[in-house]
């Protein structure tokens, strides 16, 4: 009796999703409001540290990015003819540039809270006040993170590309080669399905959005091509690929939050 | 006049609460909720005890990734096995809590196992058994410290 009953909520949540948006919107704000004082108390020690003892080697860090900056500037200013050149081309074949992206930065609250997560994912401090939404993608400057599953109006919990029920649309860099990059689990190898025995792949390459499977936009870093094996006995050749980001020390994301599907028609 | 005793009596559910949070945001993947609700059983009335499990129903289902009931069915399976074995055990006894706890840890693998499956989800199977082994160690470390806890501040206002 009490199995059928389960059974048939869960069906009519299923087909609804009432309970689903329930507990969605109080459970997680409820995480926020009493998680809160635990996250100001973190900031404050975090920011003593790197305030008053962190400056060891302050000098160092400083050479360091001196050089860095001189070399960023060199590829800037490459990147600025490229660029000319890539709208005058545009213009030329009137095709309609790209929207600028809007991000908002998050700080990681979490890693896999509680027990029903039983997917790779990280709890983000950014909701739907935010202008969080399902499938909202999430990046860092070195590549892609993943994807919104599910967000309250303060949190936002987020797949990680690494989970094996995240699949994202990649082409490499230099071939343009096409496939889908899925996550084998934790600590393991991203694996890029689907590219058939005769494409061209190189192993160091860097695999990029493709932009087809509607909620990454074209061109993000997500990883690099680590192996590639190309069996007899199959149609398609086994590539195994690192992500760019640090999944395992994320403590800062950044979300894309005015990306939509461009329009088919 | 309102003593520090009474307060402790009146705040020790939502601390529980707020400090089961924490632990869960500082802990991936484990449940600090489910010996709140044994001791909850134990010593408190029905009430009491709805209403904490609604919470934590809430909490869970909020933030984790399945759809709604997994959290019912492991919460409710807690709560049944607790009625059905009150008939045959003495309810605080350890040795009791400790077959509980083994059998809370072995619904949560299955319960997860199911809920995945029913969503088609793909989850690492040796990661969630080394999870459930580890809230069988939560589970009743927990209970441990919240029943010493409970016993030094709340007995005296307690329902039992």
């Amino acid at each position: 009796m009490t199995i059928a009953l389960l059974l048939g909520v869960y069906t009519w949540n299923w087909r609804t999703g009432v309970l689903d948006a329930i507990a969605e919107r109080s459970g997680m704000d409820m995480v926020s409001w009493a998680g809160w004082p635990l996250h100001w108390s973190r900031e404050k020690v975090q920011s003593a540290w790197s305030r008053y003892f962190y400056l060891v080697g302050l000098r160092q860090e400083n050479d360091r990015l001196r050089s860095k900056v001189t070399e960023l500037f060199l590829q800037l200013s490459r990147l600025h003819e490229e660029a000319a050149e890539a709208s005058r081309l545009r213009a030329l074949y009137s095709f309609h540039p790209v929207e600028p992206w809007d991000f908002e930065g998050g700080r990681v609250v979490s890693y896999r809270f509680g027990p029903h997560a039983a997917v790779e994912s990280i709890l983000v401090d950014k909701g739907t006040t935010s202008g969080v939404t399902t499938n909202t993608p999430v990046i860092t400057p070195e590549g892609v993170v993943g994807r919104v599953l599910r967000k309250s109006t303060r949190l936002s919990q987020v797949l990680l590309i690494t989970d094996p029920n995240s699949k994202v649309a990649v082409m490499s860099r230099e071939n343009r080669t096409q496939g889908i990059l899925v996550g084998q689990g934790p600590s393991a190898f991203l694996q890029m399905q689907y590219v058939p025995l005769n494409d061209v792949l190189e192993e160091g390459e860097v695999l990029i959005t493709s932009g087809m499977d509607g909620v990454f936009p074209k061109g993000l870093p997500v990883a690099r091509i680590q192996t590639i094996v190309r069996s007899s006995v199959s149609l398609f050749q086994t590539v195994q690929a690192v992500a760019l980001a640090d999944l395992r020390n994320l403590e800062e994301v950044l979300m894309i939050t005015n990306y939509a599907q461009p329009d088919v028609e | 006049m309102i003593s520090f005793k009474n307060i402790l009596a009146r705040l020790f559910w939502p601390l529980f609460l707020v400090i089961a949070v924490w632990l869960q945001l500082l802990f991936p993947g484990v449940d600090f909720f489910a010996a709140g609700i044994m001791l909850c059983l134990q010593r408190e009335g029905a009430g009491k005890v709805v209403l904490l499990t609604l919470v934590c129903v809430l909490i869970q289902e909020g933030s984790g990734f399945f759809a709604f009931g997994a959290s019912i069915l492991r919460y409710g399976s807690l709560i049944g096995l607790f009625l059905l074995g009150r008939k045959f055990f003495e309810a605080g006894s350890p040795a009791f809590i400790l077959l509980l706890g083994m059998m809370f840890s072995g619904i949560h693998f299955f319960s997860m196992k199911t809920m995945a499956g029913l969503q088609d989800l793909v989850v690492v199977d040796h990661r969630l058994l080394m999870e459930s082994v580890l809230l069988f160690f939560v589970f009743l470390s927990e209970w441990l410290v919240l029943t010493k806890i409970y016993r030094l501040s709340l007995a005296h206002v307690s329902r039992s």
